[in-house]
């Protein structure tokens, strides 16, 4: 009986081990693959000029901009329910408000005045806002009193600041549809919401009612929509055009088509709008005809919004490179900075700030003629 | 490589069924079931071959020559294995034959589990992927962002329902109870004490279920409703095919198809 069974394991154990090491790549693979696009993205970034504040993986981070050191991060301890890769917002009592994108899904108001000395330390929980259902992808919109904050579960959720409450309740939750991936942008007047299920919304602030009917775009918009010097609105989609939008009438016209998606929002020096494209262009469109004043082809597609600084445009692209140019579309200069960006570049004082992807360092700084100042390359 | 045969074919055929039904409810989920029957079709002739070999492989277990020979060459394993690849050859039978389907079944449970995530795109880097898989015959402006709803599931995350209190993984449970039904009914009656093969399967309709069903929990419930798709269809496959043992499915049933 024993030897019959030892003689069966013997003569089964190449199959067995045949099917097992199936079943285990199988599931190596499998697990391997489980994590990707869930929540997976690039790191959000902004700055208030001196500090750089990067959302990035298990932490938000701020680095100081004069010499690249972490002043601090948050949490203390790293947590795998916590991700961070919306655009921080910064609020103007220095309040820094963040969502999570991972399984917590907590919108969070952290106060850095709370921190004192030099050592790397944690701000404060101001507030903490657990209603949401999805991820925070897209940073919160901040209008004299209220948070107007986008979730991926399609809701604005809209908040009160000074409610001196620690953990916050939804003053009024907006449900909109689809994937909220834009900052809402305003006019003073009216909350504008782009989302990825084509539509822009324009909400009153004050009513929490629809202005007009949402627009349809033909495709997602995962971009700010940008109040024009005419104040209009100005939106690309997915559908590879850029519309203008009348806040009064919510009337729609087309201002120009793309050669491909137009990921970012636009930007405006007053006269033109910018925005590049998936199929790596960047465009000058005059706001009030529509004719297109130039473009050039970067060396990848333009996913985040160009910035406006110092009589340049600069912007990223998805090969790793960021590049200034004139307001007549001549390059000023180019940097190669590596990895892949696609987070908006921002501005301090005398400095450009890129957040690249996949690179050996999460930050770079460039001064303004586009040479590499530092690299930060968060500590473990 | 992977990716251009695999993942951007998978994504682009869940795509293309999704758009013929963009206007049904759970759209994603329909098109999932589609896309496994066409699966099923396809790989129809692998799936009869490794029933074929099956029961090739079951008929010489209870051979009457091949019993002797084990019998015979029980001490001498280097004999016994000459003997064994003389009386395939001798048959016409194909030991891998009955493995091929299940080896096929691996890279397409996880092209579509990567096709499902991708399409869905639940993050911004996931829908630039996606923008990038998509054929240029597919206008997948208008088709993105796909809804992830079916039933009562979102199919870009694993599946519970809340019943007092508790999650109970429904679609885990009927992958698992789907795949031992199919093992089960596809069990060859054997006679023969010595069968290798009788033995591997009755393992394997043990572990396959668990190993589904915790694939099943931990995963988009997409891929749950492939395996639950695929399993159906299997079952209709053996029933149609009048391969279905039935009997497999009562207790001690196994014993009594041996016993006969």
């Amino acid at each position: 009986m024993i030897l019959s069974s030892r003689r069966k394991f013997t003569s089964m154990k190449p199959k067995s081990i045949f099917f097992v090491l199936v079943i285990v790549l199988a599931a190596v693979l499998l697990s391997g693959c489980s994590g990707q696009g869930l929540n997976n993205s690039w790191p959000g970034l902004a700055s208030d000029g001196e500090i750089a504040y990067l959302a990035s993986g298990q932490y938000l981070y701020a680095i100081r901009l004069n010499d690249g050191r972490e002043i601090w991060r948050y949490p203390a301890k790293s947590s795998n329910s916590l991700q961070f890769i919306a655009q921080p917002v910064i609020a103007p009592d220095g309040t820094i408000v963040i969502g999570s994108a991972g399984s917590d899904h907590r919108l969070v108001a952290l106060d850095p005045s709370s921190l004192s000395g030099d050592t790397v330390k944690t701000p404060a929980e101001k507030w903490i806002f657990s209603e949401a259902k999805s991820s925070w992808i897209a940073g919160a919109l901040i209008l004299d009193d209220k948070v107007f904050a986008p979730n991926s579960d399609g809701t604005l959720y809209v908040l009160d600041l000074q409610d001196g409450l620690s953990t916050k309740s939804a003053l009024q939750k907006i449900e909109l549809g689809g994937a909220l991936w834009a900052q809402p942008s305003t006019d003073g007047n009216l909350v504008y919401v782009a989302s990825v299920d084509h539509y822009l919304y324009a909400i009153d602030p004050e009513t929490y009612e629809f202005a007009w009917p949402a627009i349809d775009l033909g495709g997602a918009a995962p971009g700010t929509p940008l109040v024009g010097p005419d104040g209009n609105l100005y939106i690309g989609s997915f559908a590879s055009e850029v519309v203008k939008v009348d806040p009064a009438t919510g009337k729609d016209t087309l201002l120009t088509s793309t050669q491909g998606w137009v990921w970012g929002g636009p930007v405006t020096d007053g006269q033109n709008i910018y925005f590049g494209d998936l199929e790596g262009n960047l465009f000058a469109v005059d706001a009030a005809s529509g004719n297109q004043s130039w473009s050039i082809q970067p060396d990848g597609p333009v996913v985040g919004s160009p910035l406006l600084t110092n009589d340049v445009i600069v912007f990223a692209t998805e090969s790793g490179s960021v590049y200034a140019v004139d307001t007549d579309g001549k390059i000023v200069w180019q940097r190669e900075v590596g990895g892949q960006i696609y987070t908006p570049p921002v501005t301090g004082v005398d400095r450009i700030i890129v957040a690249p992807l996949q690179a050996e360092f999460a930050l770079a700084v460039l001064d303004t003629s586009g040479n590499q100042v530092w690299t930060f390359i968060p500590e473990k | 490589m992977w990716d251009t045969l695999i993942i951007h074919p998978f994504t682009n055929l869940l795509l293309w069924i999704y758009s013929l039904m963009a206007n049904v409810p759970g759209a994603f989920g329909w098109a999932i079931i589609l896309f496994t029957i066409v699966i099923r079709a396809v790989t129809w002739p692998l799936n009869a071959q490794q029933l074929k070999g099956a029961q090739a492989m079951q008929e010489m277990q209870n051979d009457k020559e091949w019993q002797a020979i084990q019998k015979k060459y029980a001490k001498d394993k280097e004999k016994l294995a000459q003997e064994q690849m003389r009386i395939y050859k001798e048959k016409g039978i194909n030991p891998f034959s009955s493995c091929l389907p299940t080896l096929i079944q691996f890279p397409i449970i996880i092209g579509l589990y990567q096709a499902i995530i991708r399409a869905l795109a639940s993050a911004p880097l996931g829908l630039l992927q996606l923008a990038r898989s998509v054929y240029p015959t597919l206008s997948a402006a208008a088709l993105i962002p796909l809804n992830s709803r079916f039933l009562w599931m979102d199919l870009g995350q694993p599946e519970s329902i809340p019943i007092f209190g508790f999650n109970l993984p429904t679609l885990a449970l009927i992958v698992a109870i789907t795949t031992y039904i199919q093992s089960k009914l596809t069990m060859p009656a054997s006679s023969n004490p010595g069968d290798q093969s009788a033995a591997m399967s009755k393992t394997m309709s043990i572990y396959m279920p668990l190993l589904l069903g915790y694939f099943a929990l931990t995963f988009a419930s997409g891929l749950s409703v492939y395996f639950i798709t695929s399993n159906l269809l299997g079952i209709l496959q053996y029933a149609v095919q009048g391969k279905a043992n039935w009997r497999n499915l009562l207790p001690g049933g196994d014993k009594q198809a041996k016993a006969k």
